[in-house]
C-alpha cells in the first residue's frame, strides 16, 4: 500500500482512527481491524527512527560518507 | 495683490511635495561624514558632504541598530533613508535609517541590485518556497567543518533528537572559492538524499558572509529539490541566499531547531495516540459488551417466556402422552379384569341366586314332601350355599361397603393415594360411582 507515507502524514491518519475509534458508528470488527492498523502504523512511525545515536556524517564530493571529527 | 501665505503654510506645501516624490522616500546617499554629533535622546546629528555640497541628516534612537560601526567625522559611508522637509527650520534633511562604510558600500549596491533583479525575476516568490519537513530524519548541513555554526547545529540536534542524522558537506564560507563551494554543497546533498538542507555560517562582516550574496548560490538554492533553510551570521544578518531560500533562520542555532524535530513531544504524541487508540477500541468493546448484556438479557427473558409456554405444552403434551403410557394401557387392562372380576362375581352371584331359588323350590319340594327326608346331597348344597355367602366379597356391597379404586385403578387403601382433586372410582353393588376427591383429613386416633 501507500508504504511511503511520511511521518505527518502517518500522525494526520492516526487521529483519523482515533476519531473513527470514538465515533458510534463503527462497528466492533472495524474497531479491532483500526486498532491493528493504528498500532502497526505507530510501531512503523516509532520504527523509523531507530534509537541509535547519530554521529554527524560527512558527505564527499562523491556520495560517499565517513564520520566527521 | 496676489494670495499671501503664511512661513508655516509654504513650508507645509514644500513637505507635501517631497512626501509626494518616490525617490526621495527611499535614497541611498554617498558622503562623507562631518559634523557627527551623538546625543543624548539617542540620535544622531551629522552632515554628508563631498565635493558639491552638504547635506543634514539625522538617525533616530529607533535606527541605530542600522548602524554597526562607530561612525567618526572623515568616514565614507552610504545612508540610506528619506529625504524629508523640516517645517521648523524651514530645511529639508535625510532621515537616515541605515548607514553603512563606503567600503561594505560598494558591496551593499551590488546586494541591493541583484536582489532587486532577483526579485523581479521571481525567485523570492512564496509558490516556490517548499514547506521544511516536520519530522526530517536526514538533515544535510553546509558549512564550514571547523566552523562555529555546525557546533550550534550539532549541540542543539543533539538536544532535541540525537537520533536524527546529520550529513555535513564540508565547505569553505568565505574567501577565495567560497561560493562555488557552497554551490557544490548543495548540489551534492540535494543528490545524496536528505531531508532538508541547512547552508549558513557563524556571524561575520559583510565581505564574510559575502559568499552567500552570490547570484551562484541564489540559482543553486533555488534550483535545489530539496527544502533549503539557510542561516547565515546573526539575526540583523540579511542575505540574497535568505531571500531565495525555503526559509531563512536567524541563526544556525535556530535553523537547527527548525529543522530537528523534538524528539520527546515525538514520543508524546505517539505515546498519546497509542493512548487514544487503546482507549478508544477499549471503549468500543465496553459499549459492545453493555450492548451484549442487554442483548442476553432479554434473549433470557424472551427463552424464559418460551421455556414457561414449552413447560405449559409439556405438561399438556405429557398428560396426553400418559394416557398413551404403557402403563396407562395396563391400567387400562387392569380395569378391564376388574370388571370382568365384576362381572364374574356377579355371574357368581346370579348362580348362587339361582341355586338358592333351586334350593326354595327343593325345599318347597320338601314341604310339599312332608316327610320326605332331606336327601344328603342337597343338604350338602346347602351347606355349600352358606359358606359361598361368607366369602363372597360382593355380599359385603351389598350390605352397604363399597371400595374405592383410584385414577389407576389401584384400591385407595389409605388418604396418601389420593389427594384433593383426585379421580376416584366408587364402586357399589350395582355399578359404578365416578367421583373427585374433595378433601382429605387424617383421622385422629
Amino acid at each position: 500500500m501507500k508504504k511511503k507515507m511520511t511521518i505527518e502524514e502517518s500522525f494526520a491518519k492516526l487521529d483519523e482512527m482515533v476519531r473513527a475509534l470514538e465515533s458510534d458508528e463503527i462497528s466492533l470488527e472495524d474497531s479491532f481491524t483500526l486498532y491493528e492498523e493504528g498500532m502497526k502504523l505507530l510501531r512503523d512511525v516509532n520504527g523509523r527512527i531507530d534509537e541509535v545515536e547519530k554521529k554527524i556524517r560527512k558527505v564527499e564530493e562523491d556520495g560517499t560518507t565517513e564520520d566527521f571529527e | 495683490m496676489k494670495d499671501i501665505y503664511s512661513v508655516g503654510q509654504i513650508n507645509r506645501y514644500i513637505k507635501g511635495m517631497f512626501s509626494q516624490d518616490i525617490l526621495l522616500r527611499n535614497v541611498y546617499i554617498r558622503g562623507e561624514v562631518s559634523n557627527c554629533k551623538y546625543h543624548s535622546s539617542g540620535h544622531i546629528y551629522f552632515s554628508l558632504k563631498d565635493a558639491s555640497g552638504t547635506l543634514s541628516c539625522i538617525m533616530f534612537a529607533g535606527n541605530r541598530r542600522n548602524l554597526q560601526f562607530p561612525m567618526k567625522n572623515g568616514d565614507r559611508v552610504i545612508c540610506g533613508g528619506t529625504v524629508d522637509v523640516y517645517e521648523k527650520g524651514g530645511s529639508y534633511q535625510l532621515y537616515a535609517r541605515d548607514i553603512r562604510l563606503e567600503g561594505a558600500g560598494l558591496l551593499y549596491e551590488q546586494f541591493i541590485a541583484l536582489r532587486n533583479e532577483l526579485k523581479e525575476m521571481g525567485m523570492f516568490e512564496k509558490e516556490y518556497k517548499k514547506p521544511i519537513p516536520k519530522y526530517a530524519m536526514k538533515v544535510g548541513v553546509v558549512t564550514a567543518p571547523e566552523g562555529a555554526a555546525i557546533r550550534d547545529i550539532q549541540n542543539i540536534s543533539h538536544r532535541r533528537n540525537p537520533y536524527v542524522q546529520l550529513y555535513l558537506y564540508p565547505a569553505r564560507v568565505q574567501g577565495e572559492g567560497a561560493k562555488a563551494s557552497i554551490v557544490r554543497g548543495i548540489r551534492v546533498l540535494d543528490d545524496f538524499g536528505v531531508d532538508v538542507i541547512i547552508i549558513g555560517r557563524g556571524g561575520g562582516s559583510l565581505e564574510d558572509l559575502w559568499a552567500f550574496n552570490e547570484r551562484e548560490v541564489a540559482e543553486a538554492v533555488f534550483a535545489c529539490s530539496t527544502p533549503v533553510v539557510s542561516a547565515v551570521g546573526h539575526e540583523t544578518d540579511v542575505t540574497i541566499a535568505d531571500f531565495v531560500a525555503d526559509m531563512r533562520a536567524p541563526t544556525p542555532s535556530a535553523a537547527a531547531e527548525l529543522c530537528v524535530f523534538d524528539y520527546e513531544k515525538f514520543r508524546e504524541r505517539t505515546e498519546r495516540l497509542e493512548a487514544a487508540l487503546r482507549s478508544g477500541t477499549e471503549r468500543r468493546i465496553e459499549r459492545s459488551k453493555g450492548r451484549a448484556e442487554a442483548l442476553l438479557s432479554s434473549f433470557h427473558n424472551i427463552t424464559a417466556r418460551r421455556v414457561i409456554a414449552a413447560r405449559g405444552n409439556i405438561r399438556f403434551y405429557g398428560v396426553r402422552l400418559e394416557a398413551l403410557s404403557p402403563k396407562n394401557r395396563i391400567n387400562d387392562r387392569r380395569r378391564t379384569l376388574a370388571d370382568a372380576e365384576i362381572r364374574m362375581s356377579e355371574i357368581l352371584r346370579e348362580k348362587i341366586r339361582a341355586n338358592r331359588e333351586r334350593s326354595r323350590e327343593t325345599q318347597e319340594k320338601m314341604k310339599t314332601a312332608e316327610h320326605r327326608l332331606l336327601d344328603a346331597g342337597t343338604r350338602r348344597q346347602l351347606m355349600l350355599i352358606e359358606r359361598f355367602k361368607g366369602l363372597n366379597p360382593l355380599d359385603k356391597l351389598r350390605q352397604g361397603y363399597s371400595y374405592v379404586t383410584d385414577e389407576e385403578g389401584r384400591a385407595v387403601k389409605n388418604i396418601k393415594s389420593v389427594h384433593t382433586g383426585s379421580a376416584v372410582t366408587i364402586h357399589v353393588t350395582d355399578g359404578l360411582i365416578r367421583a373427585d376427591v374433595r378433601g382429605v383429613e387424617e383421622r385422629e386416633h
